[in-house]
């Protein structure tokens, strides 16, 4: 097997399951988050907005849930959270919301080299 | 038969119009597969925003029900309506009005028909009923979005199989259904990776960089675009990584196999 092959299934792989822990986390760790932030008018009426169970409003939930993890001094700035909430919240869930966009990233990026080895020096695979 | 037969028709009297489709149609395939899914989560955003809006509508309805039965005193009514029609104006401003059929410069309450005198006298605003109902089957259509992005993902690998097998022969047939199943269900995979990691980047690129305020729906714009982008590039991107491993199986006395080295 070529490393060209070995490297697309790794790739792959690394989505899959990048993937599989955000729908995880989202489907199974977001009530819990977001119980932490009930009082909060932000979180209050971003849920109010995305009601309904179904994907797409768990998808918009946690992304509020994991700007205000990812950015906590600006959300403090604008007066949106307060820090007795955000200290509320157990690290370990954090990393639940917060670490598969960060190793995301470095997916990103090697999508991006992929890409580019696949379409200027296709020969070499 | 008779669709075909007219869109064969408009292709031949405006066969520019065809050449155009045709010239890009790798595009507006490529479009309709991996855009498909930010289609869906934009049209998903707008369903609630008309959720909204028809929610405050009801809100509107049961403040005249509550002042028709006695619930309510006519100052607290007046109020509570002026409150609902503040609501209603911010969610309608400007372009926030598509899909909602309420259009003109006029104020809301002749927009929507809405006379406190008649309804007192009737029991009910005309035509208000059936207004709600409208904005809310236009909802339920929009948040449908994903899905019919989906059935086009499908459609259009079904498509591609279909033309290989009609042009080429047996092997080739075969090996398409590998390609272009893997093309789909990398592409599927990837257009909901990128989305989330798309809306997310861009997020925080409008918070940081562009400066657009938290406290606004600023944001809901930024991961829909964001969502929308992250998914048409990673979907295209793994969907072509996953037709290249699918090129790579090999059907051999009915076992599926990696194709050998330097086969």
């Amino acid at each position: 097997m070529s490393f060209f092959l070995a490297l697309i299934i790794v790739h792959l792989a690394g989505i899959f399951v990048l993937l599989s822990l955000m729908l995880f986390a989202e489907y199974a760790k977001l009530d819990e988050l977001e119980s932490y932030f009930d009082n909060n008018e932000k979180v209050r009426r971003h849920k109010r907005f995305w009601k309904k169970n179904s994907r797409i409003d768990r998808f918009h939930r946690m992304g509020l849930m994991i700007d205000i993890l990812s950015m906590p001094k600006r959300f403090l700035k604008a007066g949106l959270v307060t820090e007795e909430e955000l200290a509320s919240v157990p690290p370990v869930l954090k990393r639940w919301a917060l670490w598969p966009y960060r190793v995301s990233y470095i997916w990103i990026i090697a999508t991006g080299a992929w890409y580019a080895w696949f379409k200027w020096w296709p020969e070499g695979t | 038969m008779r669709h075909a037969e007219q869109v064969r028709r408009s292709l031949e009297l405006n066969t520019s119009a065809g050449a155009v489709v045709i010239g890009n149609y790798d595009l507006l395939q490529s479009f309709l597969a991996y855009g498909s899914i930010g289609i869906g989560s934009a049209t998903s955003a707008w369903a609630r925003h008309l959720d909204e809006v028809a929610q405050t509508l009801e809100e509107i309805e049961q403040v005249h029900q509550r002042l028709r039965s006695g619930d309510l005193s006519r100052e607290n009514f007046i109020r509570q309506r002026q409150t609902l029609f503040s609501r209603l104006e911010l969610q309608l401003q400007g372009a926030a009005r598509f899909g909602t059929g309420l259009r003109g410069n006029e104020s809301l309450r002749k927009v929507l028909g809405i006379s406190t005198r008649s309804y007192l006298h009737k029991g009910e605003i005309a035509g208000y009923a059936k207004r709600i109902r409208e904005i809310a089957q236009m909802s339920k259509w929009l948040g449908k979005g994903t899905y019919i992005g989906l059935a086009l993902d499908v459609g259009v690998t079904g498509l591609e199989v279909r033309e290989a097998c009609v042009t080429g022969r047996e092997a080739q047939c075969r090996r398409a259904k590998y390609v272009e199943t893997g093309r789909f269900v990398g592409g599927v995979m990837g257009s909901v990776f990128g989305g989330h990691v798309g809306a997310k980047l861009s997020r925080s690129v409008c918070h940081m960089v562009l400066g657009i305020s938290m406290k606004g729906q600023g944001a809901l714009a930024c991961a829909v675009i964001g969502g929308a982008a992250g998914g048409y590039e990673a979907g295209s991107v793994l969907g072509d990584e996953s037709a290249f491993l699918g090129g790579k199986i090999l059907e051999l006395n009915g076992d599926l196999i990696f194709e050998p080295e330097g086969a």
